[in-house]
C-alpha cells in the first residue's frame, strides 16, 4: 500500500469516527435519553414536566 | 464575596428579555409580542464591587395566580418553590411605561411577596413620544420602591440599573393592607405620578382600523404572506447562482489537486456535492427570516393572531395557538415549546400535534430543489413568479392540513367547549435595522453550523455507506448498487414503490430523519457517486433529478414532505413536552397522512400525465 493510500484510509476513518460520534451525540442520544423525574412544578425547565 | 440572585419579572412583552440581554450580554430571542420567553433563562455579570450578579429571565405573567405552564415557572421561582433554585435576593420588576395601568397591578401583587424590589420603568422613550409624563420621584414615593427609567432595546438606562443593582439591597416594600383593591391602588399611583395625554396612539388606532378589519385585514395578511414567498424565489436567485459557482469551483479545485481515489471521491462526491447542495439555499432561508423578523418586531403578528382567531376556533384550536404555529415556520421545536403559553391542556396538545405540519425552514431546501427542477421559471398573469406561486401553495397546503387535522380532533373529542382569546396588542414599532441584521446573522450562523455539523457528518456516513463494499470482480451495473446504501435503498423500494419513490429517494429518507434538509445532501451524494461510476459529468442536482424522475414522483415527494415527521428532534421535543402516547399518535398519524397523500397525488399525476 502506498503512503498516500494509507493517508487516505486514515483520513476517511478519522472523518467517519467524528461523524458517527456527532450523530450519536446530537441525534440518537437525545431521543433515547429518559427525562429526569418531574419535580411537580408545572413548567420547570430542569425536569420532565416541561423541558 | 457572596453573589446576588436577581429575577426579572413583569407582564408579557414589557422588555424583560431585551433588558436581560443588555445586562448579561446574552442574545436571547426578543420580539414585539407576548409569550416569546417560555422558560427560565439564566445569565450573569460582575458589578463594580466585583460581586457576581446572577440574573434570571422569567416568562411574563399578568398575575402570580398561574394558569399556564410558562406562568407557573415565574410563580414558583418568586415563591421559592422551584426545586434546585434558591429564592431570588431581589426582584427586578419590569414595566412598560406606555401601559402602566395594566403593568402596575402586577407590581403591586409582587410587592406582597415581601422581597426587595427594584422597578425598571421600560420604554420611557415611547412614553415620552406619546406625551405620557412620568414623575419618577413621585412614582418611587408612591410605590415605596427604587425606580430606574430604561430603554432596553437601545441600552438606555442600563448603566443606571447596573449601578442600582450594585448598591445595597433596598428594604422590602411594605405590602398593601389585606383586602386592598389593586385597581383602586393603581389609580391612586397614576393620579400622583403620571400625566396622560388627551389621546394616545393615534397612529396605532388608525392602522388597527385597517389591519384588524375582518375583510381588509385578512386580504392584507394574505397579500403579505404571498409577497414573502414571491420574494423568496425572485430575490434569492443571483445569490444562489453565486454559491453554486463557488461550490462547482471548489469541486474542480479538489479534483485537480488530489489524485483520483477514495479521498478525492469523499471530498468531491460526498462533502462538496452534499454540503454544497444544501448551503445553496441559505439566501432563500435568510429572505424568509428577514420578513418574519420584520413582522415580529413590528407588532403585526398578534394582530394576525386576532384576525385568524375565528378560523382557529372553528378548526378546534385557539387564537393562542397562532404564535406557536407561526414559530413552527422557523422550526417546530420552539413552536412546540411555545405552546406552554396555552392554558388549556386540550388546546395545548392539539397545537403540539399539528405544529409539525407547519412548513419549517428545513423543508425549504427540499421544496426549492424540486420546484426548481420541475416547475418552469415563468411569469403568471404578468407579475407572479410561477415557482413562487407553487411554494406559496405548499405553505398553504401545510396550513390547511393543520386546520383539517385540528378539526378532525375536535370532532373526535367529547368536550367541545371553546375558549375566548384574550390577547394584548402591542404598539406598532418600526423594525430596527440593527436588530434585523443581528437576527439574520444569528439565523445564518445556525444554518451554517447545522450544515458544518450534523449535515456534514451524515453526508460522510452516507458516502461511506454508498461506497463500500466495492463491487465484486466482473460485476455488471453501477458500483453503488453493491454498496450498503444501494442494498438498503433496493430493500426499502417495494414499500415506497406505490408512491413512486425510487431507491435513491428511499436512501435519502433515512439520514433525512435526523434533519429534513439532509435528504437534499443525501440525494446529491448518491447521484454524484452514481454519476462518477457512470463516467457521466457530475452536474448540479436539480437538472439531474429533472432528467431522471417524472413529475408524479416529484409531486409525491413534495406531498410526503408536507406531512412526514422526518425529524427526530421534533419527535423528541414532543415526548419531552408530553408523553410517549402523544408522541406515538403524532408519529403514526403524520406518517400515515404522508403515505396516503403521496399515494393519492402520485396516482392522480400518473393518470393525468
Amino acid at each position: 500500500m502506498s503512503l498516500y493510500a494509507a493517508f487516505e484510509w486514515i483520513a476517511i476513518a478519522l472523518l467517519l469516527s467524528l461523524s458517527l460520534r456527532l450523530v450519536w451525540r446530537r441525534v440518537i442520544q437525545p431521543v433515547l435519553q429518559r427525562p429526569k423525574a418531574a419535580c411537580g412544578s408545572g413548567g420547570c425547565n430542569r425536569c420532565a414536566s416541561s423541558k | 464575596m457572596s453573589s446576588l440572585q436577581v429575577a426579572l419579572v413583569g407582564n408579557p412583552n414589557c422588555g424583560k428579555t431585551a433588558l436581560f440581554n443588555r445586562l448579561t450580554g446574552s442574545r436571547q430571542k426578543v420580539a414585539n409580542y407576548a409569550g416569546v420567553t417560555v422558560e427560565r433563562k439564566e445569565g450573569q455579570f460582575t458589578d463594580a464591587q466585583g460581586r457576581l450578579v446572577r440574573v434570571l429571565d422569567l416568562p411574563g405573567t399578568y398575575s402570580l395566580a398561574a394558569t399556564s405552564p410558562d406562568e407557573a415557572i415565574t410563580r414558583d421561582v418568586c415563591l421559592g418553590r422551584m426545586r434546585g433554585e434558591a429564592r431570588p435576593d431581589l426582584l427586578l420588576c419590569v414595566v412598560d411605561a406606555t401601559n402602566l395601568r395594566l403593568h402596575l397591578r402586577f407590581v403591586l401583587e409582587v410587592r406582597q411577596l415581601g422581597l426587595p424590589m427594584v422597578l425598571a420603568l421600560n420604554c420611557t422613550d415611547l412614553a415620552a413620544k406619546r406625551g405620557i409624563g412620568i414623575d419618577v420621584a413621585r412614582l418611587e414615593a408612591a410605590l415605596g420602591l427604587p425606580v430606574v427609567p430604561t430603554v432596553a432595546v437601545k441600552a438606555g438606562g442600563t448603566q443606571a440599573l447596573v449601578q442600582r443593582l450594585s448598591a445595597a439591597l433596598p428594604a422590602a416594600p411594605q405590602p398593601l393592607a389585606e383586602g386592598s383593591d389593586l385597581h383602586e391602588a393603581v389609580n391612586r399611583i397614576l393620579a400622583a405620578a403620571v400625566t396622560m395625554p388627551r389621546r394616545t396612539a393615534v397612529i396605532d388606532d388608525q392602522l388597527d382600523r385597517v389591519l384588524l378589519h375582518p375583510v381588509a385585514g385578512l386580504a392584507i395578511l394574505a397579500a403579505v404572506m404571498f409577497l414573502i414567498f414571491q420574494a423568496v424565489f425572485s430575490w434569492a436567485e443571483p445569490l444562489m447562482g453565486g454559491i453554486e459557482s463557488l461550490t462547482a469551483l471548489a469541486g474542480e479545485l479538489v479534483s485537480t489537486t488530489l489524485p483520483a481515489g477514495l479521498l478525492q471521491s469523499l471530498l468531491v462526491d460526498g462533502v462538496i456535492a452534499g454540503v454544497g447542495g444544501v448551503i445553496v439555499f441559505l439566501p432563500q432561508i435568510l429572505i424568509l427570516f428577514l420578513f418574519i423578523l420584520a413582522l415580529e418586531e413590528s407588532g403585526y403578528l398578534p394582530r394576525a393572531a386576532f384576525l385568524l382567531d375565528r378560523f382557529m376556533v372553528g378548526a378546534g384550536l385557539t387564537g393562542r395557538s397562532f404564535i406557536p404555529l407561526l414559530s413552527s415556520f422557523a422550526c417546530a421545536i420552539p413552536g412546540i415549546m411555545a405552546t406552554r403559553t396555552i392554558q388549556d391542556p386540550r388546546d395545548r396538545i392539539a397545537t403540539i400535534l399539528v405544529a409539525p405540519l407547519m412548513t419549517c425552514s428545513a423543508r425549504l431546501p427540499i421544496y426549492a430543489l424540486l420546484i426548481a427542477a420541475f416547475i418552469p421559471t415563468q411569469t403568471v398573469w404578468g407579475v407572479f413568479n410561477l415557482q413562487g406561486l407553487v411554494l406559496f401553495s405548499l405553505y398553504v397546503f401545510g396550513i390547511v392540513s393543520a386546520l383539517a387535522v385540528a378539526y378532525a380532533m375536535k370532532w373526535w373529542r367529547r368536550d367541545k367547549t371553546e375558549h375566548t382569546l384574550l390577547l394584548e396588542l402591542p404598539s406598532y414599532r418600526l423594525p430596527n435595522p440593527r436588530d434585523l441584521l443581528l437576527g439574520l446573522w444569528e439565523r445564518a450562523a445556525i444554518f451554517i453550523k447545522r450544515v458544518g455539523g450534523i449535515i456534514l457528518a451524515l453526508t460522510v456516513i452516507l458516502w461511506v455507506l454508498a461506497t463500500f463494499p466495492a463491487p465484486p470482480a466482473g460485476a455488471i451495473g453501477p458500483a453503488i448498487d453493491y454498496s450498503f446504501a444501494g442494498r438498503i435503498g433496493h430493500f426499502m423500494q417495494p414499500l415506497f414503490d406505490p408512491i413512486g419513490f425510487n431507491w435513491q429517494i428511499c436512501i435519502a429518507l433515512i439520514p433525512g430523519l435526523a434533519a429534513r434538509e439532509v435528504a437534499v445532501s443525501a440525494l446529491a451524494t448518491v447521484y454524484a457517486i452514481a454519476a462518477a461510476s457512470d463516467e457521466a459529468a457530475s452536474e448540479l442536482l436539480s437538472p439531474l433529478i429533472a432528467a431522471q424522475w417524472g413529475l408524479p414522483t416529484a409531486l409525491s415527494l413534495l406531498a410526503w414532505y408536507v406531512f412526514a415527521p422526518q425529524c427526530l428532534s421534533t419527535l423528541a421535543t414532543i415526548r419531552r413536552e408530553t408523553d410517549w402516547r402523544i408522541t406515538a399518535i403524532a408519529t403514526g398519524y403524520l406518517f400515515g397522512l404522508a403515505y396516503a397523500a403521496s399515494f393519492v397525488i402520485y396516482r392522480i399525476a400518473l393518470a393525468l400525465t
